[in-house]
């Protein structure tokens, strides 16, 4: 799959120096296993991955969390938040969000079927999950991450020249 | 090989998600004053952000090959290259003045200062070293009850005035970076684009098939010209506020 999205972009044979930083964000406790296995799955060679564990229970964080979060939000490409049909009510998940979008991180969503997204998820690409199928979500995940890595390999600090 | 109806969706998709997330994300509407090319009007000189990737046709025909982040990041870049692009002649038409200020009080002392002047403040470019401190600088400076604010819609982020008056506010980040910041009325340059021949977009889009690829030119086509560069000012602030 990565070859195929280095050779998508004419750049087989260019070395692969770019490492996406992924922030994993959920909305309620019902995600945390799913984050759990889905960090593990994540390669480590080309991504960077760091996961949001407020604690079993937890529902509102403490400030020292909420501190640890944004400085590692500032450091990262994107930020994927897994949502699960529990999500909606997560007041730390929707600030995360804001946090994302107001330092214009790519967002990935990642919602439970059946789940109800929140606003601001509207006009994002999402994935769609599934617990019985969790492998293979993993991997479209780690696909579409792969996507983002390369593509920003090719496209961010384009340089100007002449018409 | 040529495009299926699939691949010929997937193109639509391409060229609506990379103008979208570009158009979320471009700072030119709050950072310069913005024309459209006329040849009667506009001699000399254009520049260009290119992007040319060769993109196999299989990947488009294919219903089980989603995209949809790729033509999304698209645009990000090329918002991206456009925003480091101005940073670095905001640096180079300014210099930068080091201030016994915090950020926010640095902010409105030169959003006042451009004030005096006639000029319309419009946006910010913030450096992201200050982000942890500015909100702590935000709190205490300006009070809980009576706060500054930052609200994002879409993707476009603003200080909000305790009196509703905002101010677009653009982080830097390792791909667009800038070290001060900058306060400017977006008259102190003009930004002229040449938009696509064929839909009337400024993000143009070409394809052309080249074999079993399709090879794809995104391009914004424009010239900067500068007006006036007493509309910026441009500031390091030598104090921060910590509730830490």
């Amino acid at each position: 799959v990565f070859e195929a999205l280095r050779r998508l972009f004419g750049r087989e044979n260019a070395p692969s120096i770019f490492q996406l930083r992924v922030i994993i964000g959920y909305g309620r406790e019902r995600a945390l296993e799913i984050v759990k296995s889905l960090k593990k799955f994540i390669p480590g060679n080309r991504f960077r991955t760091w996961a949001t564990w407020r604690g079993a229970g937890t529902v509102i964080a403490s400030e020292r969390f909420r501190e640890e979060f944004d400085k590692r939000l500032v450091q990262s490409d994107v930020l994927l938040m897994v949502w699960t049909s529990d999500s909606p009510t997560s007041k730390e998940a929707s600030r995360e969000l804001a946090k994302a979008v107001e330092l214009t991180k790519t967002i990935m969503p990642v919602i439970e079927r059946g789940a109800v997204p929140p606003p601001q998820f509207d006009g994002l690409t999402n994935i769609e999950f599934e617990e019985g199928n969790a492998q293979a979500h993993f991997q479209e995940i780690v696909d579409n991450l792969e996507a983002i890595r390369v593509t920003r390999e090719g496209t961010w600090g384009i340089r100007v020249s002449p018409e | 090989m040529s495009l299926n109806e699939e691949g010929i969706r997937k193109v639509a998709r391409m060229k609506e998600l990379a103008r979208k997330q570009y158009g979320r994300l471009s700072v030119l509407s709050d950072a310069v004053t913005m024309e459209d090319f006329n040849p009667a009007q506009h001699q000399g000189e254009f520049q260009q952000f290119p992007y040319r990737p060769l993109m196999p046709i299989s990947d488009f025909n294919d219903p089980n090959t989603v995209m949809d982040f790729v033509f999304g990041e698209i645009g990000r870049g090329l918002a991206s290259s456009e925003t480091k692009f101005l940073a670095d002649h905001l640096a180079s038409s300014r210099v930068s003045i080091t201030v016994p200020k915090t950020p926010l009080e640095g902010v409105l002392d030169f959003y006042e200062s451009l004030k005096n002047d006639g000029k319309e403040p419009s946006v910010v470019f913030a450096p992201i070293e200050y982000y942890m401190d500015w909100y702590d600088d935000l709190m205490i400076a300006a009070g809980r009850n009576v706060p500054f604010k930052i609200a994002s819609e879409e993707e476009k982020t603003y200080l909000v005035f305790p009196d509703e008056r905002r101010l677009r506010w653009v982080w830097s980040n390792k791909f667009q970076p800038f070290n001060d910041f900058v306060v400017l009325d977006k008259n102190w340059a003009k930004w002229i684009s040449k938009r696509s021949q064929e839909d009337g977009e400024r993000l143009q889009i070409t394809i052309a098939h080249a074999g079993d690829k399709l090879d794809i030119i995104f391009r914004l086509v424009f010239r900067l010209e500068i007006l006036d560069q007493n509309a910026i000012r441009r500031f390091t602030p030598l104090h921060v506020h910590k509730t830490r």
